[in-house]
């Protein structure tokens, strides 16, 4: 695997949102606010340009945005994240 | 397996570099402290240049948990601004970051006794090598099919490897640019439904399936899987790009 600027999975950003959430996140699902479905984060498409979007891998809605800035992450998530505690 | 809370960037020691094919190569490495890895994890690999300019990019692990060594394998990207690096200038005693292992989505641990079929585009057999690593090295009694798609037989990765697997593994070879050699037994062209179903298992015992390569390969092979009636939740993918990137 070697990742490049397009569509690749959320599992392929892994690492940073393992950086934000210090927990591993790919295997919390997601439920989409959009069409309502539910998928592991894994699962998610992301799409890296100036940051890092994810994308509902059923309807495309974006399910968050990352930008990783010189001293601070800016993060906006949408739908019901379920993580296991 | 416990995983450390928060990444961190570590030092890695090149031991060893072996060539795969013309355009890839595995990188044989020493990292102080790793905290072991599940098959199907990867790593961020952080280059720095004099300058502070940084690139990263995300490699799968290509060796098992049980190996002692910590592998990956590279292909070169011509125009990547990292690839390039690891496979013509990299030599053994160089040092880079990394950090991981990372993701807990795309992984085998041998846990569970459903079948496995592994689909690979080209160098995406990387994280599936992993996995039959760690399914030959534990024992398995697992079945296991692997279906890789390369363009030619001189693309296909860990083949003396591959060849020597034997039941409950299976492997498959489909070649999809070159004219095959004489004596080919295996499949050419393009990946499709009649492959898929001829490789199996089929879908009514509910395998776990990985595919794994770039992104339009595991697109069609992820929308195969499922109209061939593969349970879209056990269906686990891994895109790395357009073609690699």
């Amino acid at each position: 695997m070697d990742t490049s600027e397009v569509h690749i999975d959320g599992n392929g950003v892994a690492g940073m949102l393992q950086q934000i959430f210090v927990t591993e996140i790919t295997t919390a699902r997601r439920v989409c606010d959009s069409c309502g479905e539910e998928h592991p984060i894994g699962a998610h498409r992301a799409y890296s340009g100036a940051g890092t979007v994810l994308r509902c891998p059923a309807c495309g809605d974006v399910a968050a945005f990352v930008s990783e800035l010189p001293n601070e992450y800016v993060l906006g998530l949408r739908g019901a994240w379920r993580l296991r505690r | 397996m416990a995983q450390p809370p928060r990444l961190s960037w570590r030092l890695a020691t090149i031991r060893e570099r072996r060539n795969e094919t013309p355009r890839a190569k595995t990188l044989v490495l020493e990292v102080p402290d790793w905290p072991g890895h599940l098959a199907g994890q990867h790593v961020d690999v952080r280059l720095t240049a004099e300058d502070g300019y940084q690139a990263q990019r995300s490699y799968s692990i290509a060796s098992a948990p049980e190996d002692d060594a910590l592998e990956l394998t590279i292909e070169r990207i011509d125009d990547g601004e990292v690839s390039p690096y690891l496979t013509d200038e990299a030599v053994p005693g160089d040092q880079f970051e990394l950090r991981g292992p990372i993701g807990g989505y795309f992984v085998w641990d041998g846990s569970s006794n459903a079948p496995i079929l592994l689909v690979a585009g080209g160098s995406g057999v990387a994280p599936l090598m992993a996995m039959l690593r760690h399914h030959r090295a534990t024992g398995s009694k697992v079945d296991a099919r692997l279906l890789l798609s390369a363009r030619s037989l001189d693309d296909v990765l860990y083949r003396e490897e591959l060849d020597a697997l034997d039941r409950p593994v299976r492997v498959h070879v489909t070649l999809t640019r070159d004219p095959a050699p004489d004596g080919w037994r295996g499949f050419t062209g393009r990946i499709s439904e009649n492959m898929l179903t001829a490789v199996g298992p089929e879908p009514a015992v509910a395998p776990y399936v990985y595919v794994c390569g770039p992104t339009p390969f595991v697109e069609e092979a992820a929308r195969l899987l499922v109209e061939l009636g593969h349970e879209p939740a056990r269906v686990h993918t891994e895109r790395f790009g357009p073609t690699g990137g």
